[in-house]
């Protein structure tokens, strides 16, 4: 294992977020992954029981990839 | 204190590369955005919206704000404070020919001579920054970039140099006989370059808090007989990049909410928000949601379904910018936008 360039990486992921506001539960899902550069949600279920399915698109930055 | 009449901070969103039927293509928003200035008596807003390659249009009711940036100040992070002029540092990819890299230094040239921008010093990447396509599930484009660190070298060296914003000059794969770049020049599909344009200037002004717009270096294209209007702004010349000069010459300095003067636009100013009725689910418009400033959803179909009553958010429907523009001049004067509607329903 190599310490690569720092890179970007494209994530396709669904979100299952509680009621109450959208972009912190967002925010923070992506940060698992690296610094959010550029999302979207790209669809929106709303369930029975007020929570709401997201599916995202994004660009994270990731600053050191090991490859 | 903030009187019925005066402007009303109003942020344009038109996500980039989903195809929206006003606002997809080049520059076809602008109409639009100049109305909404003219409505709110101030627009804040990306260049998505404002870029016509040769064509655009400067109006100083108009803040030109990349569109990461645009979402740090919606969510209370920036505020923007207006200048009367940057000094626009050119980033040159290595990856440009010698012949297209010549023909953007001469709009450069010419913007200097007949427009009077301040624009200089001028950085190229120390090898090819390696732009590349793609599409995510939903229809909307996306793209990436090999290096990225020769990128924000290069913004480094014209930011201590002295510049205060940056043009981005890329060089985008050509794909001429593409059936997406067909579509898109005949009004349909999305723009399969918008994506990756916005990875490149969100990328960069996010790491160097300078205004930052990005011009697409491209082959010239045969002629099309059955061009779109709306796609007609970006076959007049060689280059993309008179409107992002333009848009970059009095765009405002971005700075810390806490830090700003007493002249910037601070986000708690912001007075509404007006998007696309499917494309709500982004960092501004969420961010403006929750925060209780009206949201105006326009009609205008695009790749995307992302609704207010999908997201759980209020949001008052328009069925057009005209319309939209209605509704800010509404709450500009004070006028409750229920008013404007029939029925209305009693009290209690």
């Amino acid at each position: 294992m190599s310490a690569a360039l720092p890179g970007f990486r494209s994530l396709a992921l669904t979100l299952a977020c509680e009621p109450g506001p959208l972009l912190p539960q967002i925010e923070a899902e992506l940060r698992h992954h690296g610094e959010p550069l550029r999302w979207a949600i790209t669809d929106a279920v709303c369930r029975a029981d007020g929570s709401r399915e997201l599916t995202l698109e994004a660009m994270v930055h990731q600053p050191a990839l090991l490859v | 204190m903030t009187r019925p009449g005066e402007p009303l901070p109003t942020l344009m969103v038109v996500p980039t590369g989903i195809g929206c039927e006003l606002g997809g293509y080049a520059g076809d928003a602008v109409p639009a955005a100049r109305l909404l200035a003219a409505a709110s008596g101030c627009l804040i807003t990306h260049p998505n919206v404002m870029n016509g390659a040769s064509l655009y249009w400067s109006d100083p009711r108009i803040h030109y704000v990349e569109g990461s940036s645009l979402d740090r100040f919606a969510t209370g992070e920036l505020a923007l404070e207006p200048v009367r002029s940057q000094r626009i540092g050119l980033l040159l990819d290595a990856g440009i020919e010698e012949e297209l890299r010549l023909r953007h230094l001469q709009v450069a040239d010419g913007c200097r001579a007949s427009l009077g921008l301040n624009i200089g010093p001028i950085e190229t990447t120390t090898a090819p920054i390696g732009v590349s396509l793609s599409q995510g599930e939903s229809g909307a484009s996306w793209g990436q970039l090999q290096r990225p660190d020769l990128l924000l070298e290069a913004g480094e060296r014209l930011r201590d140099a002295g510049a205060t914003a940056i043009a981005v000059i890329a060089r985008f794969p050509d794909d001429p006989g593409s059936e997406a770049l067909t579509a898109y020049r005949q009004g349909g599909g999305v723009d399969a370059l918008a994506g990756a344009e916005a990875v490149i200037s969100h990328w960069l002004s996010r790491q160097l808090n300078l205004p930052c717009a990005h011009a697409p270096a491209l082959s010239p294209l045969e002629m099309d007989p059955q061009l779109d209007p709306r796609a007609a702004g970006e076959e007049l010349g060689y280059t993309f990049l008179p409107c992002v000069l333009v848009g970059l010459s009095r765009a405002p300095s971005l700075r810390p909410a806490a830090e700003a003067s007493a002249e910037a636009i601070r986000p708690e100013q912001i007075g509404a928000v007006v998007a696309p009725a499917g494309a709500l689910g982004g960092a501004a418009v969420l961010a403006c949601a929750e925060r209780g400033v009206p949201v105006i959803a326009v009609d205008s179909p695009c790749v995307l379904s992302v609704t207010a009553e999908a997201l759980g958010i209020e949001a008052l429907p328009a069925s057009s910018y005209s319309e939209a523009a209605g509704l800010v001049l509404a709450l500009r004067e004070g006028i409750s936008p229920a008013a404007l509607r029939r029925p209305l329903l009693r009290l209690g």
